[in-house]
């Protein structure tokens, strides 16, 4: 029988929090703090000439917050936190993939790698986090038992995706036909997407 | 451990083979562009979407390679299962930080289908290395791991102060010091880099 480990916040995992909390906030002051417009800017002379705005310096302490978190989930792993880890990793690369390829496709404009980073990451920790304090049975299963799984929880699902998908595209008709914004159409689309995967996601971990 | 033979099914040469396909239109995708789309090309949804040809071929070398990499191999033994563990983590966390540096230091983001090319080509390469090779990283602890890497680091000391030079070189004879080229050449060969040092990390036994 596996035991639960205990949670345990370090040091390290505690400035990763703090960074992550304070760039979030930070990503709503952006545009007042733009290059120039305080005065401490004259003493960054490379930002002003390699055009790295601050919301982009803002984006990257977040994704680096995230990234101290993740590498001190790490540190106080047994046996059980390895096995997770790899778990959650493989998925989150196959999701991770699947979206870019998606997302590279469906929409038109570029994103930011800054911004898709800062996803995959959140989407890694969510999952690991989930794992870890449910302890769920699908981190110990083979390929073949997860299909058989995932099958029927799809059965499950088949009517909660279905209000989204009806959900998600009267929204997106709403703006393509009266506020004159088609691309609206992609960004609900994105979004709706996104809430199913979640949701799905964690009942999925959640039921052990 | 024994060194499984690389036992591929009929999902995988299919998909190698329209990967295979789509890398070679990529090259004529310009001269199909006009007119490609000439029926199709007034609807609101695919001026919204602005899909191209480009596009297209790559979405579809995309999906192949990641149906490959998806579908499981004919013989899935413990050490198959140990490689795929060990270059899901190792390829998340590179193609993450290159994210990282890119978002920060180039100004116009590159697609990300590009991008998601690169990853999963990284991706069964590496795989296919430690299957070949069966290189012993794959079953080191995160301490060994450490310490190989800091042995790997003092051998490739040289080779990182030659790439630096050639970026700089490259940016004051070709580039003019126009600083968004640069970011670009620096980032191409730190890229360059890297992919050396990992084929070499893990061609090692």
């Amino acid at each position: 029988m596996i035991k639960k480990s205990t949670h345990s916040v370090g040091l390290l995992q505690l400035t990763g929090y703090i960074i992550l909390c304070s760039s979030i906030i930070a990503l709503f002051f952006t545009d007042r703090w733009a290059i120039g417009s305080l005065p401490i800017w004259k003493y960054f002379g490379a930002l002003n000439t390699m055009n790295i705005s601050v919301r982009n310096l803002v984006l990257f302490a977040l994704n680096i917050g995230m990234a101290i978190i993740i590498k001190a989930e790490e540190k106080n792993t047994d046996e059980r936190g390895v096995v997770i880890q790899n778990y959650s990793a493989k998925w989150t690369f196959r999701f991770a993939v699947f979206f870019a390829v998606m997302m590279g496709l469906i929409i038109n404009t570029n994103w930011s790698f800054l911004i898709y980073a800062a996803v995959v990451q959140a989407y890694y920790l969510i999952l690991f986090k989930v794992c870890m304090y449910r302890d769920s049975a699908l981190v110990y299963m083979d390929e073949a038992q997860i299909e058989i799984y995932s099958k029927k929880i799809i059965k499950n699902f088949r009517i909660t995706f279905f209000s989204q998908l009806i959900i998600t595209s009267g929204i997106a008709s709403y703006f393509s036909t009266f506020q004159h914004n088609a691309g609206a159409y992609n960004l609900s689309l994105l979004i709706g997407l996104a809430i199913c995967i979640l949701t799905y996601t964690i009942y999925t971990h959640w039921k052990s | 451990m024994k060194t499984s033979i690389n036992s591929i099914r009929p999902v995988h040469i299919t998909c190698y083979a329209i990967g295979f396909i789509c890398l070679i239109t990529l090259f004529f995708t310009n001269k199909w562009e006009p007119g490609f789309f000439e029926l199709i090309k007034h609807h609101p949804l695919f001026i919204e979407w602005g899909l191209t040809v480009n596009k297209l071929t790559l979405f579809l070398l995309n999906a192949s390679m990641f149906i490959s990499i998806v579908s499981p191999l004919k013989n899935e033994d413990e050490r198959l299962q140990k490689i795929k563990n060990y270059v899901f983590i190792h390829t998340f966390i590179a193609a993450l930080g290159m994210g990282i540096v890119l978002g920060l230091i180039m100004k116009t983001s590159t697609g990300l289908l590009i991008y998601t090319t690169i990853t999963q080509a990284y991706y069964i390469l590496i795989f296919q290395i430690c299957l070949y090779r069966d290189s012993l990283m794959v079953y080191m602890d995160k301490e060994q791991l450490k310490t190989y890497n800091l042995e790997i680091n003092k051998r490739f000391k040289t080779a990182f102060v030659y790439t630096g030079l050639s970026a700089v070189i490259m940016n004051i004879l070709i580039l003019n010091n126009r600083f968004d080229l640069t970011a670009i050449a620096i980032a191409g060969c730190s890229f360059l880099f890297f992919l050396i040092r990992s084929v070499y990390m893990h061609w090692q036994n």
